[in-house]
């Protein structure tokens, strides 16, 4: 049986010869002559407690960390490197709690070159990017972000894994280990909001109509950059400007995500598996007050897993399983015109999963419905403080306190 | 008697000063010349998702080397303040024009949106901390500048727009011209601090003394990244 490598030789190869690639790039250029070179710094510290039935895959708090906790969560170096008006090498490093444990994973999330024309109507992004569906992926630094948790559809584990596909109940109740790890499923959007490939961004009407269309390695809820076999995806997105107060985004995703594993070879084609997402996006602005939200559809065609004898269920017609959810979240924000630099914002965030064919479930998953409140100060240009609270209901089962969440953090960023 | 006392005492305090406005002022020229000041090193709070939504304005007075500020600040003798009344910045393009703008403390700088999308304009200066907020287009709204010194703006919604205040306790400022000359005039006879503020060089700092009623030439060179 074929066993998966978490990190194949060929990720090394590309990460090295982009990395080869813009250094010879910016030697050619003479970048210490005349090159404009950017750099950003940001670091978070955080103080979070939260319910005892908290889980980094329900609510990104780590399951064995729900008392009081201290500590950084986060540190990022931004780079930007201009040898002219039309080109720029950017890079984002990395350093995080690894699925909110320890601060020890290390990445290169963002790593792209980018091509601007002149009158910057159309540009051209290759290599590591933010995925260019929705609009939360673009806030990408806690920065830019109202709340700290991640909304739903971008956080919360559903019973979908890319190594088997989908299985009832998947981490929290059936524990399956594939490669030598538990499968807990995956987010409808990758977590970190990065892909990789190449993306052609268009401003059809300068701050107006403004379309991007990327190809890259795979559907949107891929969590593995590099995988086997190369997953493939294509992501676009419109956004348009109706009138100053008003942003409308309208956002599709269509892409293979299921790879190798020691149970893979079991399937026939990987590339059959698919997730599609369509999403619409709303930002409206008026004075100091700020709403704006996101509706997301998945739909997904998997595998089925059957845990007991781990082997795959393709049924009858060897037809994968076709199932959707939805997800839509409405934040609201109110900058507090007394307290320079201060906010209170509110969001409601609800992710609903489709019903089962042929199943006793109502639903492949369960509902979650949360509300978050946050608080957020800039003490100075470059140091933010934020507050935020939490609470969930899943499954429509009464209130209670065991998935929530307190979080307090301080970002330094220059 | 005690009237004349008086009247010896009131002329003495204000004859001086008036011999001192009859008399021609002074004016100070120059031209600066600017070099190795290109802006290669950026501190910020944005970093680039994607440049096309990006816009900078080709306007001269975003440039850096058009908005270099001539200050004279009296160093015995404290001048009288009028207020500048014709204090605007315009946010165009995703770009405050002009970049930098000299003020007189105490004035009022008008902000007007020209871009057809909200703008917001902040500050984190302490002391002159203030936001206002989320801005239509074509209106125009207007903030006290209570402190001396730099004002740093930004815009909220665009990470990469900033500009300065440079709130000065003096009248005697001016912006370099196109070819990089300058002018003061009507300058009172005395010593003064000559500041010459580029956005990306080293700031020049300069002791001067000028009385007589005649023209004075300084130049100076920018160099030096800030």
């Amino acid at each position: 049986m074929h066993k998966f490598t978490q990190k194949p030789a060929v990720s090394q190869w590309i990460k090295r010869t982009l990395l080869s690639v813009c250094v010879l790039c910016a030697i050619q250029y003479n970048p210490f002559a005349q090159s404009v070179f950017t750099f950003n710094a940001l670091a978070d510290l955080e103080v979070s407690k939260a319910g005892e039935k908290s889980h980094y895959y329900y609510n990104e708090i780590d399951q064995n960390e729900t008392d009081l906790r201290f500590g950084m969560s986060q540190l990022n170096l931004l780079v930007q490197l201009s040898p002219d008006s039309n080109w720029s090498f950017n890079g984002r490093l990395l350093l995080e709690r690894d699925k909110g444990q320890k601060l020890d994973k290390f990445s290169t999330p963002q790593l792209n070159i980018q091509w601007l024309s002149n009158n910057r109507k159309m540009g051209v992004t290759l290599g590591l990017f933010s995925n260019p569906f929705g609009s939360f992926n673009d806030n990408q630094l806690s920065t830019q972000r109202n709340f700290i948790g991640l909304p739903l559809a971008y956080s919360y584990y559903a019973n979908i894994s890319p190594k088997i596909g989908y299985l009832p109940d998947m981490g929290d109740v059936t524990k399956v280990m594939i490669d030598d790890e538990v499968q807990w499923g995956g987010s409808i959007l990758y977590y970190g909001g990065y892909t990789a490939g190449a993306m052609m961004s268009w401003n059809i009407k300068p701050a107006k109509v403004n379309w991007k269309i990327a190809l890259v390695n795979g559907a949107s809820n891929k969590l593995e950059r590099f995988s086997k076999p190369t997953n493939w995806g294509i992501i676009s997105r419109l956004k348009l400007q109706p009138t100053y107060y008003w942003e409308q985004g309208l956002s599709v995703s269509h892409g293979s995500f299921i790879q190798e594993s020691e149970v893979s070879t079991l399937l026939e084609d990987l590339g059959m598996f698919t997730q599609t997402l369509i999403g619409t996006d709303f930002k409206l602005g008026s004075g100091f007050f700020e709403v704006s939200g996101e509706l997301i559809g998945a739909f997904y065609r998997v595998p089925i897993f059957d845990s007991e004898a781990r082997s795959f269920d393709t049924g009858a017609n060897n037809d994968p399983l076709t199932v959707n959810s939805w997800s839509v979240y409405l934040d609201i924000k109110y900058e507090i015109p007394m307290i320079q630099g201060s906010y209170v914002a509110y969001r409601i965030d609800h992710l609903g999963f489709g019903k089962l064919e042929d199943s006793t479930s109502p639903q492949w998953d369960n509902h979650v419905l949360r509300h978050s409140v946050a608080l957020g100060y800039h003490v100075s240009r470059n140091v933010l403080a934020r507050m935020a609270v939490s609470t969930q209901q899943v499954n429509n089962k009464p209130w209670n306190k065991t998935q929530g969440t307190f979080r307090f953090v301080l970002t330094a960023h220059y | 008697m005690k009237k004349a006392i008086l009247l010896f005492y009131l002329l003495s305090a204000i004859l001086p000063g008036m011999y001192t406005q009859l008399q021609e002022g002074n004016e100070v020229m120059g031209k600066i010349t600017v070099s190795n000041c290109q802006n290669t090193n950026v501190k910020g709070v944005g970093y680039n998702k994607d440049g096309t939504e990006i816009m900078h304005s080709d306007d001269p007075m975003a440039q850096p080397d058009r908005n270099v500020i001539v200050s004279m600040h009296p160093l015995d003798f404290e001048p009288t303040l009028t207020l500048t009344d014709d204090a605007y910045i315009s946010q165009s393009q995703q770009t405050f024009i002009p970049n930098v703008l000299p003020v007189v403390v105490g004035s009022k700088v008008h902000f007007l949106n020209e871009d057809e999308f909200f703008h917001n304009v902040q500050s984190y200066t302490p002391k002159a901390r203030f936001s206002i907020g989320r801005r239509a287009p074509g209106i125009s709204y207007s903030v006290k500048i209570k402190k001396t010194g730099i004002v740093d703006l930004t815009c909220d919604i665009h990470a990469h727009m900033n500009a300065k205040i440079l709130s000065f306790d003096t009248p005697y400022f001016c912006r370099l011209n196109e070819d990089g000359s300058y002018s003061l005039k009507d300058l009172p006879d005395g010593k003064y601090r000559l500041e010459v503020f580029h956005p990306f060089c080293n700031k020049i700092i300069d002791e001067v003394e000028i009385s007589g009623g005649k023209i004075f030439e300084f130049n100076y060179h920018l160099s030096g990244k800030a």
